[in-house]
């Protein structure tokens, strides 16, 4: 066999070629523009994104899962995300008796950083802004939410996350009722959260959360909240998520005597256009069963909406 | 691409690896469903344990199929289903036409290269995971060692280090960065890693990049989950609450004069 010997040119050409990788510009990322694949999104330093694998291919199987791990070394992204939509109600002021349909605009705002503190742990805050309008009078409002608070996980126990955070609620219609109708909140909420399936095509969790109020204006609507999700999504292509979800609420007043289960369930379908820029429309089923007297609080509401959402990182 | 980044990689490109012995035939290790042997001016041999490959033969895998080659120097390549592989004979070059494979090229055997018509792979003693699929995907994950991707049409340079992966589309734009991969799943569920024991020494070098793997995730500077998303799509309807507690605050005030133009839910 022949020994070879080499070229000098190979050194010369590895000095000369440097590392020269790209990533694809905000812009692109915007308008999903970008001639080539950009996959920064999978390891950027951002708790809330949902994709955790390489993009599926047909030689998947003999390479073998590719769960994406994100690498925390650097300034963690500042995440803006909007999102805007319009849903179509059966029952649109959640009313007990003589039921109205009608339709209603909801958009959010959200502005949220969660930084690395230290092994798993991560600092929480956010802020957000949500405006809800109405086809019928008297029903708007818009509500503001800060939160400060830690989200520590747990690689041993399956990456279980457990977070705890002080959050601070205002919801103000002034605008429709008067100076004197804002309701506000202080509370604190505390979950957990588990992927029990997480396979490329498949995502399932379980998630308790309590949330309490240490103060809220009215008093009477002053409450303590337990729930439990369950949720399974589908992601048939890179794009397109399907998702299953139900949530379980126990409201339990703490001012006056009266007790709430508060259930929905609904089936959402995402199509991801760009990095940021995202189309869901859902289904969605509520039921409040109230143990107020006459059923003054029961109510059930059908929804159908279609929401966009845009989201800028940096 | 200048004229001295142009001539950099053509010198790269075409340049033997350092004191390589060349690779100058490989025999059928292991054979999975169908895997054919296409030799020039002949028909397909169905392959076979034994078999040996050699000059411009290549072999070709069918659906759901896979098959090993080992070459003089102990260099071991597993082909994956769909896959069309073959190397020249004399050189270190491998050609993976379309298709998935293995590499594993032991260490001081003089690396490698692996050819695709967009980009050039050039390992040492390595093991990695290759994909290409023209006009689609290519991606490669490097299990032990490292590598360096070169795209062909324009002489971009990637080094992917262990514990990495990349992935990029085939139309020769451009090389993005690597991401890191969770070794220790992927080489669970790899039907290539998993037809049949690795060479001890690279099984081992895996198994120190997973406890390191295992180690970053376990002072978080490597994550593989995500926090709760506080919204869902019943966001909308939870927040209805709200407008009930706004109703009721009304009634409480006792203003029951709440403007609407058809609401009457009894309150």
């Amino acid at each position: 066999m022949s020994k070879r010997i080499a070229r000098p040119g190979t050194l010369l050409a590895s000095l000369v070629l440097l590392p020269n990788a790209f990533a694809a510009s905000p812009i692109d990322r915007l308008l999903g523009s970008a001639d080539y694949f950009d996959p920064s999104p999978y390891s950027e330093q951002d708790l809330d994104e949902e994709k955790q694998f390489a993009p599926q291919s047909e030689g998947d199987a003999d390479l073998g899962e590719q769960f994406i791990l994100k690498r925390y070394s650097d300034r963690a992204p500042i995440r803006f995300k909007l999102e805007t939509g319009a849903f179509w109600s059966d029952n649109i002021a959640s009313a007990s008796f003589a039921e109205a349909d009608g339709w209603f605009w909801a958009t959010r705002a959200d502005v949220s950083w969660r930084p690395r503190l230290g092994p798993n742990l991560f600092l929480d805050t956010y802020i957000q802004e949500d405006i809800y309008r109405y086809d019928q009078r008297g029903l708007d409002f818009e509500s503001t939410e800060f939160g400060l608070g830690l989200v520590k996980i747990f690689p041993d126990l399956g990456d279980l996350v457990l977070f705890g955070r002080y959050e601070f609620e205002h919801i103000d219609a002034e605008a429709f009722f008067g100076p004197d109708t804002s309701n506000h909140y202080h509370r604190i909420h505390l979950g957990a959260h588990k992927n029990f399936l997480n396979q490329p095509k498949h995502t399932a969790y379980a998630a308790v959360d309590a949330s309490f109020d240490l103060d809220a204006d009215p008093n009477f609507t002053e409450r303590y909240e337990y729930a439990a999700h369950l949720g399974y999504s589908w992601h048939p292509t890179d794009k397109i998520t399907t998702t299953a979800f139900y949530r379980a609420a126990w409201i339990h007043y703490q001012n006056v005597a009266r007790e709430d289960v508060f259930q929905t369930a609904g089936l959402e379908l995402a199509y991801t256009f760009s990095e940021a820029v995202e189309l869901k429309t859902s289904v969605i089923y509520g039921d409040n069963d109230s143990d107020s007297p006459f059923g003054v609080n029961d109510y059930e509401a059908f929804q159908a909406g279609l929401v966009a959402s845009l989201v800028v990182k940096w | 691409m200048t004229m001295k980044h142009l001539a950099a990689f053509l010198i790269l490109a075409t340049a033997p690896l350092c004191h390589a012995d060349t690779l100058q035939s490989a025999t059928v290790t292991r054979v999975v469903n169908e895997v054919n042997i296409y030799k020039p001016g002949s028909s397909a041999q169905p392959a076979k344990p034994g078999s040996s490959v050699r000059g411009q033969t290549s072999v070709q895998t069918g659906a759901n199929s896979r098959s090993e080659l080992r070459f003089q120097d102990a260099t071991i390549t597993r082909l994956g289903a769909n896959t069309v592989f073959s190397f020249q004979q004399g050189t270190r070059d491998l050609q993976l036409q379309q298709g998935t494979l293995l590499l594993q090229v032991p260490k001081n055997a003089g690396g490698a290269r692996i050819r695709t018509s967009t980009v050039t792979a050039a390992i040492t003693g390595t093991t990695i995971l290759m994909e290409f699929l023209q006009n689609k995907w290519i991606k490669i994950i490097v299990l032990e060692g490292k590598l360096d991707v070169f795209l062909n049409a324009i002489g971009r340079r990637v080094t992917i280090n262990e514990g990495q992966m990349l992935f990029m589309k085939d139309n020769g734009q451009g090389i993005p960065n690597p991401v890191d991969v969770d070794l220790a799943r992927l080489t669970r569920s790899s039907r290539l890693v998993t037809m049949a024991p690795l060479p001890p020494n690279a099984q081992g070098a895996i198994d120190r990049r997973i406890v390191i793997q295992t180690d970053e995730k376990k002072d978080g500077t490597l994550v593989g989950a995500n926090v709760v998303p506080r919204t869902r799509g019943d966001q909308a309807l939870q927040d209805q609450r709200n407008v009930r507690d706004i109703r009721d605050k009304l009634r409480d005030n006792g203003d029951y004069n709440i403007p609407t133009d058809n609401l009457s839910n009894g309150q």
